[in-house]
């Protein structure tokens, strides 16, 4: 509905007048153009609406899972769980103690690598007489390595699980005249067990 | 009179000069037009082809007068639709779609004018001289010229002026939907088209449209 302020500012002599003569078309060109545009877009990209409509939150959705995943695997690997002053420490066997849940690896470690020294130097210069030379194949390295000596020569496993037959193993070394062996025992199982205390 | 209501949150980021659209309330047609939109955008291209065939030539004939030149014309022309065809998810049916049609359009020209600073400087509306079914040679002639009288007193008005008459004339736009579409307030769109209408009448006597009939008052 026009306004008195709307009649007043017109002037229908006038507008009567410009319809008259202003009355170009469009041309047919031009409405063919924007028609195909307006088919096309109804159309043609109905697809990619659609794919555009779910790119956005797609694009979110994996920005938030790949954040997510990132930062679970970074909280993971800032765990206490293997740390690289273990890792050495273990190697070197000089780790204090309590410092890492595997310095008691660390130390059997250790006690390992120090046994076979020792069990080295002991095959090298006092070589067993249990040892069957006949029975060694010809170029074996067992004896240079000293790492397989018999079961004779030390404790085994059982023998070593607790003090008294540690001991009595100990004991049944020397009584078979392999003193070296005897004493290597006995420093063992004084490391390993620091309180005990030899039998009177 | 109508209101114009506040400025809508309309996603219209696709529009010319990204301008928000404002909304007029009460016209007649409003809910033809608005309901051939929505039925467009759910894919319907006959009711975009009837919406289309409404408003082609009104919106052509504004652009080619504001510019005084077809070449800008049609490119404005086809510009304009382009966004409202590419808007048309987002339009909201509570707008009267000629305001909105013609403010597109008319921020369309205004960004077309920016673009190309050279515009202007030359006018090309070659009037179409075909003549109407029964025209004698005569009366074609006499067409011409009184066209061109009119043309050429459009083009004295100011720029301002000449898009409110044409928005008037053109758009069937009120002096709030003129104030709207221009971005001016609503007393300095009434005295546009005050002063517009005043002048082209002084123009168009002056040119002695009046002895052939066709201004008379």
């Amino acid at each position: 509905m026009m306004s008195n302020d709307n009649r007043q500012a017109g002037n229908p002599d006038l507008s009567t007048a410009y319809r008259t003569l202003a009355n170009e078309r469009t041309p047919p060109a031009l409405d063919r153009a924007v028609l195909s545009l307006a088919e096309q877009e109804a159309r043609g990209p109905a697809g990619s609406d659609r794919l555009k409509r779910w790119y956005r939150p797609a694009v979110f959705v994996a920005t938030v899972g790949l954040s997510f995943a990132l930062i679970l695997e970074l909280s993971e690997t800032s765990q206490p769980g293997l740390p690289d002053s273990g890792i050495d420490s273990s190697i070197n066997g000089v780790a204090p103690v309590g410092e890492s849940p595997f310095q008691g690896a660390a130390d059997a470690t250790a006690q390992q690598v120090q046994q076979l020294e020792i069990d080295a130097n002991s095959s090298m210069s006092e070589p067993p007489p249990s040892l069957n030379e006949s029975a060694m194949p010809a170029n074996s390295s067992w004896s240079d390595t000293g790492s397989l000596l018999p079961a004779t020569d030390s404790c085994s496993d059982e023998q070593r699980a607790n003090t008294a037959s540690w001991w009595a193993c100990i004991e049944e070394l020397e009584k078979q005249g392999l003193t070296q062996a005897a004493e290597r025992e006995l420093q063992t199982l004084l490391r390993n067990f620091p309180g005990f205390s030899l039998p009177e | 009179m109508t209101t114009l209501t506040t400025i809508a949150s309309t996603r219209d980021a696709s529009l010319c000069r990204r301008d928000k659209v404002a909304y007029a309330r009460g016209m007649s047609n409003q809910l033809e037009d608005s309901a051939l939109m929505l039925r467009y955008r759910e894919g319907d291209i006959a009711a975009f082809e009837t919406l289309y065939r409404r408003h082609n030539d009104s919106l052509y004939r504004y652009l080619l007068r504001l510019s005084a030149n077809r070449q800008t014309a049609e490119d404005v022309f086809q510009d304009a639709w382009s966004k409202v065809i590419k808007a048309r998810r987002n339009y909201r049916p509570t707008a009267k779609f000629s305001t909105y049609l013609f403010r597109v359009a008319h921020n369309c020209f205004i960004d077309y004018v920016r673009r190309n600073k050279r515009h202007g400087q030359e006018t090309n509306t070659d009037p179409d001289l075909s003549p109407d079914q029964g025209e004698a040679p005569e009366q074609i002639v006499e067409r011409h010229l009184a066209r061109k009288r009119l043309d050429d007193a459009l083009k004295t008005l100011p720029d301002e002026q000449r898009d409110a008459f044409l928005l008037h004339e053109e758009g069937g736009l009120s002096i709030d939907d003129i104030g709207f579409v221009t971005g001016a307030n609503r007393e300095t769109a009434k005295s546009r088209l005050r002063y517009a209408v005043a002048k082209l009448k002084s123009e168009m006597a002056k040119a002695n449209v009046t002895d052939k009939g066709i201004y008379d008052e």
